[in-house]
């Protein structure tokens, strides 16, 4: 019986991580366009956005895998947001992270992204396929740093599931992996970065080069479920965060205060930065972070 | 039996005969010339046949003219002169025969004479037991060689018996000084007679020293010894074939055993050291020299120079090389097999080389690949030449490292390297001739002497192999399983006419070995480490070679009996009991996947076969390393006692060549990229895995008893993570879909690898599982680009895109395994990913993990790119009316994506096998645990595969729901109609992004791409060229130096006596 | 001894103009001398001082009326039937290696050596 209560709290969860994942998409255009001086849409712009695509009459299709892709996306999203503790120990909110550890989840990950690439492919148009080149490149870059720091808590925990990494990271402020490991946590950070694409990392979706990149081809109903697998993917990815470096959350209203503070580094950080081309990302990845992160990462091998 | 002397004497009148009544005219020459020497080689082989059957139990001890010995001379027949007798005789009739019909020159009456002479001449040479006799029949027969030589009367001919003959008659100067101060010294000729006076003392005297050494040293010039030997290569170049084959092939075997047998009754002390001087010399020089050799004559006449270098190698090693027991009679075998092997495979080489008439090796293109039945002949030779199994060469050569002492260590690697350089040129040679395009080329004459040639060495093959099981007492399963093959693959080969038959024969066999393999009780309880590998290898046998129905149309005859071939020496491999076994398989294996991999494409090929050959000899260096005195054929498990380091590392190289670990990899991407259709996924999926089974076998039974075997173990952990990442690496920038799925063959097995270096249980259970899921997966692909291939006629992957149009099937198939490749759950990949990491996580091997998590990061971006650049993107116009690829391989397809979903929801079906495998590895547990039924525990995490599945699926089913249920009315549009700057583009082709996918990527990745390893191969190969080509300089071709070295080399000998050296 | 120095000597001479003359028929008499050398050697071998040759003749039969020939007055026989035998031998090999030569300028009109250095490497 206790599989339906998981079903139907996985449901809240990710209607949940939906609405608050496209929340913090509206906050960070506001924010942006704070900064540049405009007035900016209204924070719930995105609502609206997604309203206005479930909306439209007709949604054009090139072919099977195009079809398929936002399905991909929308799993992938979704699968990652429920794989990974909002709250560990908490029956409700540490989802089904049962099934699986910190290795599933970054493997599942993938899952979404290869869907919208696959997809963004069939619809023939050669910027589509581009932009997934490029991000796979760059992910190339950010997962060096990024492996690096997931490796280094694994093996100083001595434990890949997240739940215990939540636990271990217990006990006060200075229990967080931040500031018990704080150059793998810098290393992490910065791949955070490359992950959300953010700027100076946003050379996959670059819109003023390749349209909008993978979804350029994409309308309607079929933007609707990327455009909301991309929020539930975005909210699952802070909370990872969280729980890796941020020491996780007990309740609710923490999830949501690191969760945020998390969201507001990125935003702040790409509002700053011009951007960077591909290989020079690649080439940031594997030199700064690389070797900040190395110097806990060998602290934690000779230990 | 007949009396030896009858031989001489017949052949002798015959000879004069001809020469008086040749008036009489060519049929009466003809006729008594045949007769003659169809008598002889009657006579000889009664006198052989007698020995054989031990009819005859001593030797034939003849008086000539009523003395009795040591007074009289007399002749001494026993049973290696009476053999070589057949052979010589054997070998001249083919020779002449061969002469007679080649249609370019008809011989001579006094040619003939000249050839009976010479007969008789090496006849009598190695018959007679008397010292100044065997001079004269020395004398008889290089007068008749140099007349014979010079038969031809070109300028190249001329030169050649010139030279002979000035360094003949020093050669015969210092035989006959030794013979006549021999009789001085000992007041005997008689061979006998002469040994019992000699006892080893008298050598401190110095004469006799002195005596035996001009004696022996008039004998070596003529066996063609480095530095003495330019003269002999001249008449391999420059003489009529069909005489340099009676001389390479009879005659000098003749002075080979004069050579012995003398030194024997001699009791020379140093002919060990002499022997392994100027053998190993001439060995290795002559196998290096011939690298850079344009002329086809002159590079088989450096082939039979270093041939003749093993043989005195081996002769001194068993007359004066301590060797006890079973050492001995493995050494006479081998320098019998040497003989034969070389005699009869020699001499059709140059038959062979004559009717196809060109000289430069380049102009050999297609010769044997336009004419199949010579290049049968021209095969069969070659292979055993080379060593190849299951003909004689190989068993000779492991008969000789078998029987080589141990502490003489060096020797072994030093032939086994030159056997390397043979190969080496040899299959370069066999490159050129087996290349496809070309002028079609004919040979011209008469192969019947080729063919009788190449029958006895089929034969002898078998003899072979028959007294090398025999005789080593290496159990009887080997030989019969070996014979089974064999048998397999030449019924395959025979109904060669329709490949539809010999499909449907060579699937049964496999099917029905599979059944009564799976029926017998034994197999199915004791289900071990090999159990598991000979089923992997026969189930992905059976699936690969269902799916190569559609493509065998275009294979030759011989690809299915060379698959049936490869496939049962990889039974064998897994089945083998001990090192030695390993080793034969592990050969038949290598030879057999060259050749089809040959099949494909030539030089990728050869470099597979150069790669294989230093991994398989520097395996049968190890095992030498391995053997004790008393026990010469190491077992797996007694080898715990005391295995030195070298040994692993050896033998391990084998198995690193074979799973293409870096920096031995250069062979891989090509020899996959290249070869047919129809192998590569059997290359790619099961033999691959042979060199994991290996590695296991190794790090099961060795490198515990070695010392810092720690240290070695987490080095082999360092190739593989280094082999997974940069093979990935390199596997992006491919352009060509089979090198990708290459390079990713070889960055997977790099995986493997790490997990079998933990040599944890968990590391084992990740290997294996990842083994299997490897073969099915990388199967999958492989066997879908075939298909592809054979549909759109190229693998090149801007040529093609958009195919998920014309082949949804193989697009779906397709699609699972690049997830199961790029280990993404919920299908089969994910798992072997999370066992090994499990495993490293539990070992700490923290940068290791890195870099193997982080491979497969990289890999991904190939996935991608094969993805999308065949079905995604545009289609092309021209293929627009491409059929989905033939049903077998769509049921191949279909079975295998179904296979890894169901893996992927249940590792255990995989799991439970390897358990039980790693069971007998000495592990108690399989290094994880099952929590419930799905869910697997190790220390560092979990994982339930089962919900992960059903989760995926799952919300997958509920995203299309939904989608369902808020959808817009779907509207289909054309290709082209994309949102293109408001214009409708005008091709697929201009829009279709398919070309250098990670041109980006590439520019941050520059200097790890670059390729490092295959320029240093090359350089290396270069470079070691252009020494070769330097230092062959050394044969001047000047009549004068010639002679000198002849003096320098004596005075090298008796420099090092004097010195005391030795 | 003098006969071991000679021989040893001619043996030399031979060996030398082997290996230094350029010219073929030069060779081919070193060649010959060198033979000449070997058989005197083997001569001097079965040679012993004051006795004379081991040879019956009707003489002796005369003489003594035996056809044994009394051993300790002659010289060993053997070497001087090898010597016949290598006489014969050495005619022959000298013969082929001339008529080589008669070929060899037939075919480059030379009897170089620096003209037959073809074959090499």
């Amino acid at each position: 019986m206790w599989i339906w209560y998981k079903v139907l709290y996985a449901l809240i969860v990710v209607i949940g991580g939906l609405a608050y994942g496209l929340l913090l998409g509206g906050i960070s255009r506001k924010i942006t366009a704070r900064l540049q001086g405009r007035r900016g849409p209204s924070v719930f712009q995105n609502y609206i956005d997604l309203i206005k695509l479930i909306r439209k009459r007709t949604a054009i299709s090139h072919g099977v895998m195009f079809f398929l892709a936002p399905m991909f996306r929308l799993l992938g999203g979704i699968g990652v947001l429920l794989l990974v503790p909002i709250i560990a120990n908490n029956t409700a909110l540490s989802n089904f992270s049962f099934g699986g550890d910190l290795i599933v989840v970054l493997y599942f990950m993938v899952f979404g992204c290869l869907g919208m690439a696959l997809g963004a492919a069939d619809s023939g148009h050669p910027h589509s396929a581009l932009a997934p080149t490029r991000g796979l490149a760059q992910m190339a870059g950010y997962e060096l740093p990024f492996l690096l720091s997931v490796i280094g808590l694994a093996i100083a925990h001595n434990t890949v599931s997240l739940s215990n990494l939540v636990a271990a990271q217990q006990g006060g402020i200075l229990h967080w992996n931040l500031f018990q490991y704080p150059f793998l946590s810098i290393a992490g950070l910065i791949a955070m970065l490359g992950m959300y694409m953010a700027y100076p990392f946003s050379v996959v979706m670059a819109p003023q080069e390749i349209a909008v990149g993978p979804p350029t081809e994409y309308s309607s109903t079929f933007l609707s479920f990327m455009f909301t697998g991309r929020s539930i993917f975005g909210v699952g990815k802070y909370v990872l965060f969280m729980d890796l470096f941020l020491g996780g959350a007990t309740n609710l209203v923490e999830a949501f205060v690191k969760t945020f503070v998390l969201f507001l580094f990125v935003v702040f950080i790409s509002n700053v930065f011009p951007r960077y081309r591909t290989e020079q990302a690649v080439r940031f990845f594997w030199t700064y972070p690389l070797v900040i992160g190395l110097i806990d990462f060998i602290r934690i091998f000779i230990k | 039996m007949v009396n030896p002397v009858v031989i001489i004497a017949v052949t002798l009148i015959a000879a004069f005969s001809i020469g008086i009544f040749q008036f009489l005219g060519k049929k009466f020459v003809r006729g008594v010339f045949w007769l003659t020497i169809l008598f002889d080689f009657t006579a000889i082989l009664s006198i052989a046949y007698g020995f054989l059957t031990k009819v005859i139990k001593a030797p034939i001890m003849v008086k000539i003219g009523g003395f009795p010995p040591p007074i009289g001379i007399n002749l001494y027949v026993d049973q290696l002169s009476a053999y070589l007798g057949v052979v010589v005789f054997f070998i001249g009739a083919m020779a002449a025969y061969h002469w007679i019909n080649r249609g370019i020159d008809d011989p001579e009456p006094k040619a003939l004479v000249l050839m009976l002479l010479l007969l008789l001449g090496s006849t009598g040479m190695i018959f007679t037991q008397d010292f100044f006799n065997l001079f004269v029949f020395i004398e008889i027969t290089s007068i008749a060689s140099y007349g014979l030589v010079a038969s031809k009367l070109d300028g190249f001919s001329l030169e050649a018996a010139f030279k002979y003959i000035v360094v003949g008659s020093i050669s015969s100067t210092f035989v006959l000084l030794g013979a006549v101060l021999l009789y001085k010294f000992a007041g005997s000729l008689n061979m006998l007679d002469i040994s019992n006076h000699i006892n080893k003392s008298m050598y401190s005297g110095g004469m006799l020293i002195i005596i035996s050494i001009m004696f022996l040293f008039g004998l070596l010039i003529e066996l063609e010894v480095f530095p003495m030997n330019g003269w002999a290569l001249d008449i391999y170049q420059g003489a009529n074939p069909a005489v340099v084959a009676i001389l390479a092939g009879g005659i000098v075997k003749g002075f080979y055993l004069v050579f012995v047998r003398s030194a024997n009754y001699l009791k020379f002390p140093y002919l060990l050291k002499i022997g392994i001087i100027f053998g190993l010399a001439t060995y290795l020089v002559s196998q290096f020299f011939a690298w850079k050799q344009k002329d086809i004559r002159r590079l088989f006449g450096y082939s039979s120079v270093g041939q003749l270098g093993l043989l005195i190698l081996a002769g001194a090693f068993y007359i004066n090389g301590n060797l006890t027991g079973f050492a001995k009679k493995y050494m006479l075998f081998a320098i019998i097999f040497f003989v034969l092997n070389h005699s009869f495979s020699k001499s059709t080489l140059f038959f062979l080389a004559d009717l196809f008439g060109k000289r430069n090796i380049e102009e050999w293109k297609g010769a044997i690949s336009q004419n199949k039945f010579f290049g049968f002949l021209f095969s069969s030779s070659v292979l055993s030449m080379a060593g190849a199994p299951p003909f004689l060469g190989f068993w000779a050569k492991l008969f000789f490292i078998l029987a080589i002492p141990r502490q003489y260590f060096y020797i072994v690697v030093l032939v086994l390297i030159g056997a390397a350089a043979e190969i080496l040129y040899y299959f370069n040679l066999y490159r050129i001739a087996s290349e496809n395009d070309g002028e079609v080329l004919d040979y011209k004459g008469s192969i019947i002497p080729s063919l009788f040639n190449v029958l006895v060495l089929l034969g002898l093959a078998v003899l072979g192999a028959y007294k090398f099981f025999t005789i080593t007492g290496m159990e009887i399963q080997n030989a019969k399983f070996l014979a089974f093959i064999t048998v397999s693959a030449i019924a395959v080969l025979i109904i060669g006419i329709s490949r539809i038959a010999q499909w449907i024969l060579a699937l049964g066999m496999l099917i029905s070995f599979s059944y009564h393999l799976i029926r017998n009780q034994n197999f199915v309880s004791v289900f071990n480490i090999q159990s598991f590998f000979v089923i992997l290898v026969l189930v992905g046998a059976v699936i690969f070679l269902f799916a190569t129905y559609p493509l065998s149309k275009k294979y030759s005859a011989s690809f299915y009996p060379l698959f049936i071939f490869t496939v049962f020496s990889m039974v064998g491999i897994s089945v083998a009991s001990n090192w030695i076994s390993l080793f034969i398989f592990w050969e038949l294996m290598s030879w057999s996947s060259y050749l089809l991999i040959n099949q494909g494409s030539k030089k990728p090929a050869w470099i597979y076969l150069v790669m294989s050959a230093i991994g398989g000899y520097s395996m049968l260096a190890g095992i030498k390393l391995l053997s004790t005195g008393s026990n010469l054929i190491p077992v797996f498990k007694a080898s715990a006692i005391a295995a030195p380091v070298w040994a692993a590392i050896l033998i391990f190289t084998a198995f690193l060549v074979k799973m293409g670990t870096a920096p031995l990899h250069i062979w891989a991407r090509d020899a996959y990229g290249e070869s047919p259709d129809g192998f590569t996924p059997l290359l790619s999926g099961v033999l691959s895995k042979m060199g994991v089974f290996g590695a296991i076998l190794t790090i099961v039974y060795l490198i515990p008893h070695i010392s810092h075997s720690n240290i070695i173990l987490y080095g082999l952990a360092w190739f593989g993570a280094l082999t997974a990442l940069f093979m990935a690496l390199l596997a992006v920038f491919q352009e060509d879909v089979k090198k990708i799925l290459a390079y990713s063959s070889i960055s997977q097995v790099g995986y493997i690898l790490i997990g079998i270096a933990l040599a944890t249980s968990l590391g084992y259970s990740a290997a294996l599982y990842h083994t299997v899921n490897h073969l099915i997966f990388k199967g999958l692909l492989f066997v879908a680009a075939a298909g592809i291939i054979y549909r759109t006629g190229t693998s090149y992957l801007p040529e093609m895109g958009g195919l998920i149009r014309r082949m949804p099937f193989t697009f779906l198939a397709f699609l699972m395994g690049i997830i199961t490749l790029a280990g993404i759950p919920p299908l089969s990949g994910f798992a072997g990913k999370w066992l090994l990491y499990s495993a490293l996580l539990e070992k700490r091997w923290m940068f290791i993990l890195l870099i193997a998590m982080f491979a497969s990061i990289v890999a991904f971006m190939y996935c991608y790119k094969l993805l999308h650049a065949i079905f995604l993107g545009q289609l092309r116009d021209k293929y627009r009316d491409t059929k989905e690829v033939p049903l077998p391989i769509v049921i191949i397809e279909l079975i295998l994506a179904g296979l890894t979903m169901a893996v992927g929801m249940k590792p255990s079906l995989i799991l439970r096998f390897s358990d039980k495998a790693i069971k007998t590895l000495g592990f108690s547990n399989p290094g994880y645990a099952y929590e419930g039924a799905h869910r697997i525990v190790s220390k560092f995490g979990y994982w339930n595969a089962y919900f992960m599945a059903v989760f995926a699926i799952g919300s997958f089913i509920i995203a299309l729901v939904l989608f369902f249920l808020v959808k817009a009315k779907i509207r289909k549009v054309g290709q082209l109609d994309i949102g293109y700057a408001g214009e409708v583009p005008d091709s697929p082709e201009s829009v279709h992004f398919g070309y250098d996918l990670y041109a980006h990527m590439r520019r941050a990745v520059r200097v790890f791409i670059y390729p490092h390893v295959e320029n240093s191969y090359r350089r290396i190969y270069q470079g070691l060229m252009a020494f070769v080509d330097y230092t062959r300089r050394f044969y001047t071709g000047d009549l004068n130096t010639y002679a000198l070295w002849v003096i320098i080399t004596l005075s090298f000998i008796f420099y090092i006596l004097y010195k005391g050296v030795f | 001894m003098v006969f071991f120095a000679a021989s040893l000597l001619l043996i030399f001479i031979g060996l030398y103009a082997a290996l230094v003359k350029r010219n073929l028929i030069k060779i081919i008499i070193g060649l010959s001398i060198m033979d000449t050398g070997v058989n005197m050697l083997i001569i001097s071998l079965g040679f012993v001082k004051g006795r004379t040759a081991p040879i019956i003749s009707l003489k002796d039969l005369f003489k003594k009326g035996s056809l044994l020939v009394d051993v300790s007055k002659v010289v060993d026989p053997l070497p001087q039937a090898l010597v016949l035998t290598a006489i014969v031998i050495g005619v022959a090999v000298t013969a082929m290696a001339l008529s080589v030569v008669i070929r060899m300028y037939s075919v480059k009109k030379s009897i170089e050596i620096d003209d037959f250095k073809e074959l090499k490497w």
